[in-house]
Parts: C-alpha cells; structure tokens; sequence
C-alpha cells in the first residue's frame, strides 16, 4: 500500500514539476542542422545544458513558444516550417551551487521552401560564436543575427 | 558586516577606484589611477603577432555588438535574507581609432535594486570605467596591448579582446559566466 502511495506521489510530483517543460515536437522536415561544440561539460555539483529553443512570431510580433529541443555536442537536427517567421533561440543554462546562469542567443528566421539552414554554434572559454548560414542549390549563404526587436508589427 | 553589503562595497571600490582616490573621470585618470597599483587594480602589457590594422578592424567591429549590452542579475535568499537583489550592468563600450594608436574605453553604469546608497563622488555619465584597453602599432605585423582593468570581477572584456586580437576566438563574451 505504502509503495502504491509513494509511486503515485512520485507520479504526481513528477507531472507538477514537467507541466511548464514543453519540447518541441520537431515533426516538420528537418531542415535546421545545428552543430553545436562547446568545452563546458557538467561536473559533479554542475550542470551545463544546451537547448534550441522555437518560437513563432505573431504579425504583432509577439511570440509563440513552440518548445524547445535539447541540443548535444555535434550535430543536431530541427524541423522549422517554412514560410513561418521564427525566433529561434539557443539557450545555455549552467546549474551550480543552487545558483541558475542562463545566457541567450536569439536570431529571426523565416525558413524557405528548398533551403536548408545551418547554424554554427561554438562556445568556449566563456564566449559565444553564433552563426546562421543558408544553404540553397549547394551554395552557402552568411545570413545576418536579427534581434527580435527587427520585428515589424504586420 | 552582512555578506550583501561586503560584496556591494567590493564592486564599488573596485570599480570606482575608491582604492586609489577619486573617481576617474575619463580614460586618462583611469589609466593613471590604475598605473598607481593599490588594491583591487590590474595592469597587463603584451604583444600579439598581428598586424595593427587587423588587431583595430576585429576589435572595433566586435566592441559594439559584443559589449553593447545590459545584463540583468538577480541573486534570492541566502545573504539577501529572503529578498532578491536585481543588478543591472549597463555596458557602455567607445572604440577610438587612430593610425598608430588605438583605444578602447569600456564604462558600465551599474544599478541595484537593494541599494546602500552610493560611495564615492559622482560617477561618469556613461558609467565607471571597468576597463581602458590601448592598441599599439608595433613594426608590420605586431601589435602591443596595454590593459587597465580590475583585477577581480569585469575580467570578461579583457579575455574578450585578447582573444579577438590573437584570433583565436572571435565569439562575444558570456556575460552571465562572469561579469
């Protein structure tokens, strides 16, 4: 009886403490690949997380969070709709001594119909280098960081 | 005295240059406050193999999108006694270019919501100077860097140029891993 109990607190607990976590379904064609390398790795009383966070723009330029996607050193792939203007987000969050650091790196992206989207992230000795490229018919192009402040209400 | 106060008092004097005197008011008595030594000051002098005009392009292109920035820090409990104490760092980053000699001043205009009411005179209208960076022409391809800086805290703008400088990382500073 006690361990029924005990499992659905747990239970319980477990879906109170995850309602706000929302990831990202990543059901769309992949057409995001971010390549992630960093020299931050999580230490016995540390955590370092890297997660890609998406957010859809409204035509008054708020936002709607979509969720987010956990990102691992290497390669990883998102889908984005495409036609769809996008705050997409890449977030890292360093947990240590009950003490919470989160630092943003946010562009606007309205994905393409036939491009693909490469976005460079590389994170060392406590600075951040943060690229998008896009890559349409084989060629690779630099795209420019824009804030979501270069939103324009529609 | 309360560990909130001790580290408030901490960031004044090493920002506002209570340990050397008045506040300096402009890059020249910064320099000149931080060459003085004394407590809490930083003094760093060396040679890259790079050419000047690479050093001055890199630099002056990261300084404003990479230094431009407010960060927000908010620190609960613990010695706030319950409260949380929200500082804000507002960057203020001037690049100088000059053919032979080059300059970059970096001041911040710091905030707290759990104030103890200011020390020191009257800080700068674009903040407290946290560092005075100077970019020498040296032969071709070679440039001297004198730094003037604190010596605990504000380390992030340094690292940021001599990487920037040396190329070996051309990423802006994670102002949230350390002011």
């Amino acid at each position: 009886m006690k361990t029924k109990l005990l499992g659905y607190l747990m239970l319980i607990g477990l879906l109170a403490g995850c309602s706000s976590i929302v990831h990202y379904p990543n059901t769309a064609p992949k057409n995001v690949t971010i390549n992630m390398s960093t020299d931050k790795t999580s230490g016995l009383f540390t955590s370092v997380e890297f997660s890609a966070g998406i957010n859809n723009l409204k035509k008054d330029c708020t936002t709607d969070y979509k969720g987010f996607v956990d990102l691992k050193a290497g390669t990883n792939k998102i889908g984005l709709k495409t036609g769809v203007p996008t705050f997409l987000v890449l977030e890292i969050k360093q947990d240590g001594f009950n003490n919470v650091r989160t630092s943003q790196q946010g562009t606007l992206i309205k994905p393409k119909k036939g491009s693909k989207y490469e976005v460079v992230m590389k994170y060392f000795d406590s600075m951040v280098d943060f690229r998008i490229y896009e890559i349409r018919k084989s060629k690779r192009k630099k795209l420019k960081i824009t804030p979501i402040t270069a939103c324009k209400p529609v | 005295m309360k560990p909130h106060i001790f580290i408030t008092l901490l960031i004044s004097i090493i920002t506002t240059g209570c340990a050397f005197g008045p506040t300096p008011k402009n890059a020249k008595e910064y320099r000149a406050a931080i060459l003085e030594g004394g407590f809490g000051t930083n003094y760093e002098s060396y040679v890259v193999k790079q050419p000047y005009w690479k050093v001055v392009k890199t630099v002056k292109a990261k300084s404003k999108p990479c230094l431009d920035k407010k960060i927000e820090t908010t620190t609960c409990g613990g010695a706030y006694g319950g409260s949380c104490n929200i500082k804000t760092f507002d960057y203020n980053p001037r690049f100088i270019k000059g053919k032979k000699k080059s300059e970059l001043h970096v001041q911040v205009i710091m905030t707290s919501s759990l104030s103890i009411g200011s020390i020191g005179d009257e800080p700068p209208k674009d903040g407290l100077y946290v560092a005075v960076i100077d970019f020498i022409k040296q032969g071709k391809n070679k440039t001297k860097i004198n730094v003037h800086s604190p010596s605990m805290g504000f380390t992030a703008v340094p690292k940021a140029v001599k990487h920037w400088a040396n190329q070996t990382n051309l990423g802006c500073p994670d102002f949230s891993d350390g002011l």
